[in-house]
């Protein structure tokens, strides 16, 4: 879910919840009601400037419409609407509107029309009981970033795609999720429109295009014999050497970038077990993980397939085929030397299936053996650049109740089980132990079974966030495994006196943090941490509980 | 070397016996110079690869110098495709005279062949671009914007769409990689207060507020909604031409799809689509956006005009169920009850004839659609026979192709009426089909002479003496390097060969165009596997006029 369609769905909530509200709050034989003026400006949140044209709306139920209480057979009252467009000062302007409780929305292209955090009253909840006529509603405009795409000898590039990426901090963890992307013009001009709040990090690949298929005894050649690196700006070999481009919304940015083009190098092989009727797909991982888009074809009656205009390197192919409500994908690495890979077989079969045993150990809160204790299990991709939402493929199951992960493509997968009555002793695969790295690298053919021990009970964090002042509610903690950071945490959130209570925690040694506010914290990677000045505590916990922990708030005093 | 159009290329990619490299050790040099095709300068930093059509050898790489030229030192003996990119410039082929079409001419290396002093004419390419935008000068963004080029298509003269695009946030499209020609334009779209755009829902203010049956009219180049008032662009290489489009706001109506719940359309992901789209220049169809309404296509603001409402079900790259109606809609909203049926299910096996014809076999099967412009390719299996997934309800014709040793003698079904050859599949249901190919196909090659020495690219045309209505029958091929032609695949009959110079915008299928030819090129009888080698020897150039 990108952050338009999360702001779409807090919109139908929070109308959800406000009908609600409403319906609560009628009143049986309501008089009739009055009506007032709503009217105001909106203003470029950034320059202050009036914006003309911009379509403003009222929604709501007026008190009238009201569901009258004691009468549940009758109809939901309808939704009511007002719409305008502001005038060349940006003014806009509604009449006779019944008293009641209106939200106000506005948009415009060129404007985000979700509201930055304090921006009232764009979607805030207004109680109209008498007429208003000085709302000033702000739109912060969006960021538009074009440029252009040429190689060495300052001729256009076209066909090369331009992502706009943006690092977002999810549990602990830094990922960079593409925001956007635009492919280049036969100018190599690119625009990236409507871009929501950043910075953004820009990333120039190859050309990104469907698997081509052919059908006969040939598969006719692709390849140009030129291929580029990608490059992050402005002239990055990689992602953790890029710099973001500066946030400036409402302004267009200009990122040119310069390619060096180079002999390139093809990939050519044969699938086998597909299905010669259904599209492939073929991909390409580079060594970082990170995908490569190339000119992909495959002869389906022979099943040759090339990869074409790659840089010389070390990749892995990647083929998907959708047959009958199953996916067959299978994979390879390849080392591509300057002239090229040949010979590489390619096997497709329907992802593996990962058995996993659950044991519970120890004894209950009643001093009794525990009781089966249900667990769920979730393989998480491993990805450097989120482009689509990946779910995690996951059950639920306990030690009666043997389960099994059906269908897991190849590929790295984070494991990660979760229990609410004990914590995990012991997560193997094979001779894996998941404990010390919990990435499992999924190949094709079977899977080691998951050995999963979860130990009822564990022992009780507690203690209290400290600051300088202010309100601790909502204060985020958790504590980090000093054995690997990529450990699952345990967390929990302060009351408002900075208090805590973190339970069923393994022992072991731990580095605890909180912090507050919209803001993330990477508490995963112990170096960001160093470089933002976040020490945390450390905290050794044994089999007893551990209390009056004092945890010092990132950043200080709360807000 | 090209056949004509990109069907027939595809048709005859692999119909490559003649075409594999000599079993003579010798190489060759292939060289000449790149010039720009409108000024006659030298063009340096252009990418030249040089395939051989079976690919048996894999391709070969050069840039030009800053003279312009360019050269592979040791080319084996065969026939090969010679190609060209620079950044600016399209990919095009040697010997191509517009990038329109797929025509080219292929180099022939071998003893007593001059490679060496060719001239690669680049064609610069042509663009069209624009910004749509409302009445009031505000942006249409996702507006859908066709291209329509007025032009030779299967070999006769037509106008049909050769690209589309969607305008970007800010109203803005580009058509690049243009050939020269004549092209219309045309533009649909909504107000961007009242649309959000494909696969989007329609927010909250748009269900019943006062915008909701705003809508913009189409609008044809140079802004006017008759197609039969749209003025072609003229392009010619290497031009930019700018086309505006200001779509009026009107009052229109809401056209809802009630696509019913026994076909489980999910608008949502895109595995179900509805389109709108009314006539546009020259029986073609102008689009509108697609969006949606609570998940259900809602076509807002539409106004009052007759329409083609039509809803599928995407399975893969292909609809597995359909639907179409035809519409008026006038000043009030509409929903229009339209349930996708069940797609026509073609499955069937080509006989080979006579049987027994050793390891020649077909790769593919190809449904050329006479309704509309869709063809689909399908691989035959090993034992001949073929499943395809559900094809659209309008008439076919159906070849297997992929050895030049074989000609289509026809197509037969019990289960479907075929018409002079056409597979009508507007009755739907489960077809069989049997595809009846020779292996007695004729071939015909030769080279066209004038003055006793070869042509290169001029366009032999082979047509059929009396009208066969199979476009297949048709052969169009540009000379290559070395003067030579070839026609493989051919079915026997009665056969009239002769060329013209120019084959990029001729109309060989059209026999209105061909019936002067009929009587003053060569007649050519070809039996069953015969093959016959004929000279075809081409008129003197008529002495340029003086003019003063």
């Amino acid at each position: 879910m990108n952050l338009r369609q999360t702001a779409r769905h807090a919109v139908a909530l929070a109308l959800g919840c406000f009908l609600l509200c409403l319906s609560a709050r009628a009143q049986p034989d309501a008089p009739p009601p009055q009506t007032f003026t709503l009217a105001g400006h909106i203003v470029n949140s950034v320059t202050g400037a009036p914006v003309p044209r911009v379509l403003v709306w009222l929604w709501g139920l007026p008190q009238r419409a009201v569901k009258p209480e004691g009468n549940p057979e009758a109809p939901p009252p309808p939704v009511q609407t007002h719409e305008t467009l502001t005038d060349a000062s940006g003014a806009f302007r509604f009449e006779e509107v019944a008293a009641g409780t209106w939200r106000l929305g506005a948009k415009r292209p060129g404007f985000e029309d979700w509201p930055e955090e304090g921006q009232a009253p764009l979607d805030a909840r207004i109680d109209l009981t008498a007429s208003r006529e000085d709302l000033r509603v702000p739109l912060r405009p969006v960021t538009v970033i074009t440029g252009r795409v040429a190689d060495q000898d300052g001729f256009p590039v076209d066909g090369v795609t331009v992502q706009a990426l943006r690092a977002e901090i999810v549990d602990g963890r830094k990922l960079f999720h593409a925001y956007g992307w635009a492919q280049t013009d036969d100018r190599g001009i690119y625009r990236l429109s409507n871009l929501w709040r950043g910075p953004y990090y820009l990333r120039v690949s190859g050309l990104s295009a469907r698997t081509r298929a052919v059908f006969g005894r040939v598969l006719p050649s692709q390849a140009t014999g030129e291929s580029f690196r990608p490059v992050y700006y402005p002239t990055s070999p990689d992602l953790d050497s890029a710099s973001p481009v500066n946030d400036a919304p409402g302004q267009e940015l200009h990122a040119d970038f310069t390619i060096s083009m180079q002999a390139g190098a093809s990939v050519h092989g044969v699938l086998r077990s597909f299905s010669a009727s259904q599209p492939v797909k073929l991909e390409l991982d580079n060594a970082a993980g990170e995908a490569v888009p190339a000119r992909t074809e495959i002869n389906q009656s022979t099943g040759e397939f090339e990869i074409a205009d790659v840089a010389p390197g070390s990749y892995v192919v990647k083929a998907s085929q959708s047959v009958r409500d199953e996916t067959l994908s299978g994979e390879a690495p390849v080392t591509l030397a300057p002239g090229g890979a040949s010979g590489l077989t390619l096997e497709l079969a329907p992802g593996v299936e990962i058995p996993c045993r659950i044991r519970v150990q120890g004894q209950g809160e009643d001093g009794e053996p525990a009781a089966d204790v249900p667990a769920s299990i979730a393989l998480e991709p491993v990805v450097k650049i989120e482009t689509a939402i990946q779910e995690p493929i996951s059950s639920q199951g306990g030690e009666n109740a043997p389960i099994s992960l059906h269908n897991v493509p190849p590929g790295k997968y984070r494991v990660e089980v979760s229990t609410s009555t004990g914590y995990i002793a012991q997560l193997q695969a094979g001779s894996k132990d998941l404990l010390q790295n919990p990435v499992l690298t999924v190949t094709p053919g079977t899977a080691p079974t998951l050995d999963i021990v979860i130990q009822a009970g564990g022992a009780t964090v507690s203690g209290r966030v400290q600051a300088a002042s202010g309100n601790l509610a909502g204060a985020f903690i958790v504590l980090v495994s000093a054995r690997s950071p990529d450990l699952p945490v345990v967390d929990a959130v302060a009351s408002p006196d900075g208090s805590f209570s973190l339970s069923h925690v393994a022992p072991g040694s731990y580095r605890a943090y909180a912090w507050r506010g919209r803001a993330q914290l990477e508490y995963r990677n112990p170096s960001a941490m160093a470089l933002a000045g976040v020490e945390g505590v450390e905290v050794e916990v044994g089999s007893s509980d551990l209390k009056d922990v004092h945890v010092p708030l990132a950043g200080g005093s709360a807000q | 070397m090209k056949p004509r159009s990109a069907f027939f290329a595809t048709i005859l990619a692999s119909l490559a016996p003649w075409l594999q490299a000599s079993p003579l050790s010798e190489t060759y040099r292939v060289a000449g110079v790149v010039v720009n095709s409108t000024t006659d300068e030298p063009v340096p930093k252009v990418r030249l690869i040089l395939r051989s059509p079976d690919n048996r050898t894999a391709p070969e790489f050069a840039v030009s110098s800053e003279n312009g030229r360019f050269v592979f030192s040791a080319v084996p003996a065969g026939k090969f495709r010679l190609t060209a990119t620079r950044r600016g410039f399209a990919s095009q082929s040697y010997g191509q005279s517009n990038l329109a079409d797929a025509l080219g001419t292929a180099v022939v290396t071998g003893p007593g062949l001059d490679m060496q002093h060719l001239v690669f004419r680049l064609i610069p390419p042509a663009a069209i671009s624009g910004r749509v935008t409302d009445d009031h000068g505000d942006p249409i963004p996702r507006g859908f914007v066709g291209l329509y080029r007025d032009g030779v298509l299967y070999g006769k003269r037509r106008v049909f769409e050769t690209q589309f695009t969607y305008t970007n946030d800010a109203g803005e499209y580009r058509f690049p990689g243009v050939g020269a020609g004549s092209y219309y334009v045309a533009a649909a779209g909504q107000p961007w207060y009242v649309s959000n755009g494909p696969g989007i829902e329609l927010g909250a203010p748009n269900a019943g507020g006062s915008f909701a049956h705003l809508g913009c009219l189409p609008v044809f180049y140079p802004n006017t909604s008759d197609p039969n008032a749209a003025s072609p662009i003229v392009l010619r290489p290497g031009e930019e031409a700018a086309a505006d489009l200001v779509l009026p706001t009107v009052p229109g109506a809401n056209v809802t799809v009630d696509a019913g719940s026994s076909a489980s359309l999910d608008f949502t992901s895109g595995a179900g689509v509805a389109q709108l789209s009314m006539e546009g220049v020259g029986g073609t169809r102008l689009y509108w956006p697609p969006s949606l309404d609570a998940g259900i296509p809602m076509f807002p603001g539409v106004p009052p005009g007759r329409y083609r409402l039509s809803v599928r079900k995407n399975q893969g790259s292909l609809p597995s169920l359909s639907g179409w109606q035809d519409i008026e809609v006038g000043s009030s909203d509409m929903e229009v009850k339209l349930a996708p049926g069940s797609l026509p299910s073609v499955s069937g096996r080509v006989v080979i004839d006579p049987p027994g014809s050793g390891s020649v076999r077909p790769y593919w099967i190809s449904l050329r659609s006479e309704d509309s412009l869709f063809f689909y390719n399908h691989p035959i299996g090993p034992n001949g026979t073929f499943q395809l997934p559900p094809m659209p309800p309008e008439r076919f014709r159906v070849y297997a192709g992929g050895s030049s040793a074989l000609y289509n003698a026809g197509v037969t079904s019990d289960t479907a009426p075929v018409v002079n050859g056409v597979v009508d599949l507007r009755g739907g249901g489960d077809v069989q089909i049997l595809v009846h190919v020779s292996a007695e196909a004729a071939r015909l090659h030769g080279y066209a002479l004038r003055g006793g020495k070869p042509v290169p690219g001029v366009f032999v045309v082979l047509a059929p003496r009396s009208d066969t209505h199979d476009p297949i029958d048709y052969r169009g091929f540009q000379t290559d390097a070395d003067g030579s032609y070839d026609f493989p695949g051919l079915r026997p009959g009665q056969y009239v060969l002769f060329a013209v110079q120019d084959g990029s915008e001729f109309e060989y299928a059209n026999p209105t165009v061909l019936r002067p030819f009929l009587a003053s090129g060569q007649r050519v009888d070809l039996a069953a596997s015969a093959t016959k080698e004929i000279n075809l020897t081409l008129p003197e150039p008529k002495p340029r006029t003086a003019t003063r």
